[in-house]
């Protein structure tokens, strides 16, 4: 009986993820191959021109690619560190702990709202109080959201400030921990920092893989924040793939080509995951 | 002779009643037949529109009572996603505002809008010739109908002027710029809260608009025409340098200096640091109402200066913004009735009082006349109406298209970074505008 | 002795760790500290004014009455319902579906497995937008245009990736031991779940929850996209509607607006982390 029990159990899954997915990915594959923009109302075959344009008759694309990667490859490990610290330091057990862990986690509530928008443009504003705090130690004032070079980060700080489910990831892993693998470890006289690392990280790898990949997709897909705080700016410093694509679906309705890139898109991921998974072999350990 | 005319006239009013009739028999739903109907109009605005637009349905909807108006509307954003959206799957709606950039875009040849020279109750003579102009699209259809005009004007604060020894503004680029230097003599690189500004830009479309302008004030020619973009390499040169020398006195901000908000709330322009902002005619309320306390008298309105004394002043005009029965709606059969709505909605005397001045400052003749019955258009509005009245210019229906604006907005941020001198911003602009036109 | 000693250094490390918590806290909390203090401030003492309080004798209490009575039609309270109208919905279906659907993928080993997962991450990388033509199509056929269906039904179909990937990594965490003591005595997979997987998941279980939650309360793009009538409207879209590119917008009304949204799921998020803890207990204890 158990034979079956998952396919009984993944009954469901196969049809939501035929109709709502499969399908869908292939026909966004197929209509990449047309000039297909909805409004037209007609669809013109063009193969893989969609492709070849993106990689050889549009330097736009390239800019945008690098200012992603540089997003992401910067921002990924900036969030996981800052998510995995919070984390750390909200699974001490101490009174009210629950009231910290409520008050750290609203950042991430209140998404990309535009209130956050605002927000953050005032705190990285010339004489707002990054650049006064940064005054104290001497540092000249910095144009965060106009100078090509910090725009960037701007954004990446905003993206570490709101860790909220990856820190929730993390602190759930840590909950997991049996406390008694600890006062072994305090028995044998183990500091609180080799019990991080020879305890602590080790258990969690499942869950800190997990956390990589999400990072890695929500910073190729960021959307939000450089649509509101930076308006892609400046000088295509955050024009990131998504936000091109949004662009080109929505404002110069080339779904076709909007889709092409899309693809491209999943491609990127796909292989920085695929790298992720085959290195994942070395430092990922599984109990089951 | 007079005869004649009537017997001319006769003969069209026959006609028209017999294509009217004749377009009956191809089906749809009229108004006069009673038959329980229902149209959907989705507009964007704000609560006050919306407000004044929702009584003025109840009123349509209690005069014909088998008739249901659905009304869609909400913020300016999402708005063309959502609409995407339903192009893709067929379920727009009816009547659907549209802006200048895509009545031409999506109304050209492309069966998203009924051609409204032909639509049964639509009552053309209201629109002049020049606002229907703005709907016209390229395959000669009549795509829409315009609500209004608009252009850009100059709102100044007069005491920055006074404290400066003028009494009104300056009327070319050398004494705003000679003006400029000296308002911003004791700037800081990085604004600290004290900068002053002769020229405040707000958003990124006032220094495409402003360049554009200076173009067709000094040289007279427009974006494009047939495909091709008309400025020389050169005369956009001129223009760059004109924007340059604005840079460089202090005129308007650096990159560095300007922060965010980019609209009417920035803080500069609330706290009287800044002379002078570009905006619509119509959305001149947006700068008045954040200026200090929002004392309309301490401003004045203006066109943007000429290039040499006794020039052109120019002033992009362009339609404020449109609504349009779909195509959909043709096909649904509905559009008889979504016709009869629009041209009620033009020009019925107590929908155009509850609706006021709430889309903008009407041109249509009916509501034209309303409005000036009702006073809707006065101070400083009326005044910067007075002001397009004066000149000419209209805004090229292809300006506000994304795939021209992106690489012209990319040539003045470039500029105004210091990436690229003049010479090479007006490569940029004029060759990769022509490449997206291809 | 040693007893007292010991006391002394644990009151010394928790005094660090609190030190620790607040100073932490105040980074992140001051923003928002700012945004909670300029919804009683008039725009003009907004911009360019980092202090969190209004200047003496400019407080401003309008705005949350204002940003209270969201549009002239509905307040509040009305759109909050709408949101729960496909929310709640949501989160049941999300929890239940993804949570099976790990199950079957992290627990048993069956032909094709491979290629389940493999679809897993695939789906996990694509980008929304590949989706939305096809789907919109689909739901305007089968009529779920401007409901709130549209919003929830593929989410109880297992389809969330994100969810179903984090609750098979934190399967892999747990000891296979223990369904297959419970599977010798003889309960079936189901009851397996239930009974022995679903109590020690709990902490992972309710986070699901919380962040569907959560994202659906912002959750901007769905409701625009599949809804249509303005008595459909979601909190996320009557919040953004105070940005006005019309009228002279008060940044208090959107700063108290947002505050006020933040408040179920923070309700929500509190009363569920006590959770968290229980769960470490259960889990700790089972050892």
């Amino acid at each position: 009986m158990t034979k079956y029990a998952p396919f009984f159990l993944l009954i469901p899954w196969f049809i939501g993820i035929t109709v709502f997915r499969v399908y869908p990915m292939i026909s966004s594959f197929y209509y990449s191959l047309f000039d297909f923009q909805p409004v037209l109302r007609t669809r013109e075959f063009v193969g893989f021109d969609n492709y070849a344009r993106l990689l050889f008759r549009f330097p736009h694309f390239w800019d945008s690619v690098r200012a992603t990667l540089r997003y992401v490859l910067w921002g990924t490990p900036m969030v996981l560190i800052a998510a995995f610290f919070i984390a750390f330091v909200l699974n001490f057990k101490l009174k009210g702990i629950n009231l910290f862990r409520t008050a750290y986690y609203v950042p991430s509530i209140l998404g990309g709202n535009v209130a956050v928008a605002i927000l953050w443009s005032q705190l990285f504003s010339g004489n707002g109080p990054v650049n006064q705090v940064l005054g104290i130690f001497g540092v000249e004032p910095i144009s965060w959201i106009r100078d090509t070079t910090f725009a960037p980060f701007t954004l990446i700080f905003l993206s570490a400030w709101q860790f909220g489910s990856v820190m929730l990831i993390f602190l759930a892993a840590l909950q997991n921990v049996s406390p008694s693998l600890y006062e072994a470890a305090s028995i044998d006289g183990a500091s609180k920092w080799r019990q991080l690392f020879k305890i602590t990280l080790p258990i969690i790898t499942p869950v800190l893989l997990f956390n990589t990949v999400n990072v890695l997709i929500r910073h190729f897909q960021e959307f939000n924040a450089p649509y509101l705080i930076t308006n892609r700016g400046p000088l295509r410093a955050t024009d990131f793939l998504n936000v091109l694509i949004y662009d080109y679906a929505f404002r110069r309705l080339e779904f076709g080509f909007a889709l092409a890139m899309t693809w491209f898109l999943l491609a990127a991921i796909g292989l920085l995951t695929v790298i992720l998974f085959f290195s994942s072999k070395y430092w990922v350990h599984y109990s089951d | 002779m007079k005869k004649f005319v009537v017997f001319i006239g006769l003969l069209l009013a026959a006609m028209f009643v017999l294509s009217a009739c004749g377009s009956d028999d191809a089906g749809g739903i009229r108004v006069s037949d009673g038959e329980e109907a229902e149209i959907t109009f989705r507009w964007w605005g704000g609560d006050a529109r919306h407000n004044a637009t929702l009584e003025a349905i109840a009123l349509f909807e209690d005069r014909y009572p088998h008739i249901t108006v659905n009304a869609e509307f909400g913020a300016f954003g999402g708005f063309l996603e959502q609409l995407t959206m339903d192009l893709a799957g067929g379920t727009e709606p009816d009547i659907v505002q549209s802006n200048f950039a895509w009545v031409h875009s999506l109304g050209n040849g492309q069966n998203v809008f009924a051609n409204h020279l032909y639509l049964p109750y639509l009552d053309l003579t209201e629109w002049s010739p020049e606002l229907r102009s703005f709907t016209t699209t390229a395959d000669g259809q009549l795509s829409g109908v315009s609500h209004g005009i608009t252009g850009r004007v100059i709102i100044y604060s007069r005491d920055m002027l006074a404290q400066h020894g003028l009494s009104a503004f300056p009327a070319t680029f050398d004494e705003w710029i000679a003006l400029g230097e000296r308002i911003s003599a004791d700037n800081t690189a990085i604004d600290t809260g004290a900068n002053r500004y002769a020229f405040f830009p707000l958003g990124d479309q006032t220094l495409d608009i402003v360049l554009m302008t200076i173009i067709l004030n000094e040289f007279n020619v427009n974006l494009q025409s047939d495909g091709r973009i008309l400025p020389t390499i050169d005369q956009v040169e001129y223009a760059f340098n004109v924007l340059g020398r604005m840079i460089d006195s202090g005129t308007i901000p650096t990159m560095q200096q300007q922060e965010a908000p980019h609209d009417a709330t920035n803080p500069v322009w609330m706290q009287g640091r800044g002379g002078s902002v570009f905006e619509w005619v119509g959305n001149i309320g947006l700068p008045i109402g954040n200026f200090l306390d929002g004392n309309e008298a301490d401003l004045g309105v203006a066109l943007l200066p000429a290039t040499r004394a006794g020039g052109t002043q120019n002033s992009m005009q362009r339609t404020s913004l449109v609504h349009a029965v779909t195509q959909a709606s043709v096909e649904r059969g509905t559009h008889y009735i979504a016709s009869y709505f629009l041209n009620w909605f033009y020009t019925d005397e107590g929908a155009l009082r509850l609706l006021g001045n709430q889309f903008g400052i009407p041109l249509s003749r009916t509501a034209a006349r309303i409005s000036a019955e009702e006073g809707n258009t006065r101070g400083l509005q009326l005044a910067g109406l007075h002001l397009l009245e004066a000149n000419v210019g209209d805004m090229c229906h292809l300006f506000e298209d994304p795939s021209l604006r992106d690489p012209r907005f990319f040539a003045i941020d470039a500029f105004r970074y210091g990436q690229m001198n003049a010479r090479q911003a007006a490569e940029h602009w004029v060759n990769e505008q022509q490449a997206a036109l291809r | 002795m040693n007893h007292r000693r010991y006391l002394t250094r644990t009151n010394i490390n928790a005094t660090i760790r609190y030190v620790i918590l607040i100073a932490v806290g105040f980074i992140l909390a001051y923003p928002l500290f700012w945004m909670i203090g300029s919804s009683f401030k008039h725009n003009i003492d907004i911009f360019g004014n980092m202090a969190i309080l209004p200047p003496a004798g400019r407080w401003t209490f309008e705005h949350f009455p204002a940003a209270w009575q969201l549009t002239p039609r509905n307040n509040m309270l009305f759109y909050f319902l709408n949101t729960m109208r496909f929310l709640i919905p949501r989160v049941i279906g999300t929890v239940i579906s993804c949570t099976v659907t790990a199950y079957a993928i992290a627990r048993f080993s069956f032909p094709g497995k491979k290629i389940v997962f493999g679809i897993v991450l695939v789906t996990l990388l694509m980008p929304e937008l590949a989706f939305r033509i096809p789907i919109f199509m689909l739901y305007r056929d089968i009529g779920l245009i401007d409901t709130f269906a549209a919003l929830y039904i593929q989410d109880f179909f297992g389809v969330n990736s994100f969810f179903v990937f984090m609750i098979i990594q934190f399967m892999r965490t747990i000891p296979r031991e223990l369904d297959e003591a419970a599977h010798i005595d003889g309960c079936d997979p189901l009851r397996t779940l239930i009974s022995i997987l679903v109590p020690i998941l709990r902490p992972i279980i309710i986070t699901v929850g919380l962040l569907t939650f959560m994202w659906g309360m912002n959750d901007f793009q769905g409701p625009l996209i599949f809804l249509r009538s303005p008595d459909n409207r979601v909190l996320a879209q009557a919040l953004r509607g105070l940005l006005s590119e019309y009228e002279v917008t008060h940044f208090g009304q959107i700063f108290a607006g947002a505050f006020m949204g933040l408040i179920p799921t923070l309700a929500i998020f509190f009363a569920c982390s006590r959770y968290f803890v229980e769960g470490v207990a259960r889990s700790g204890g089972k050892e």
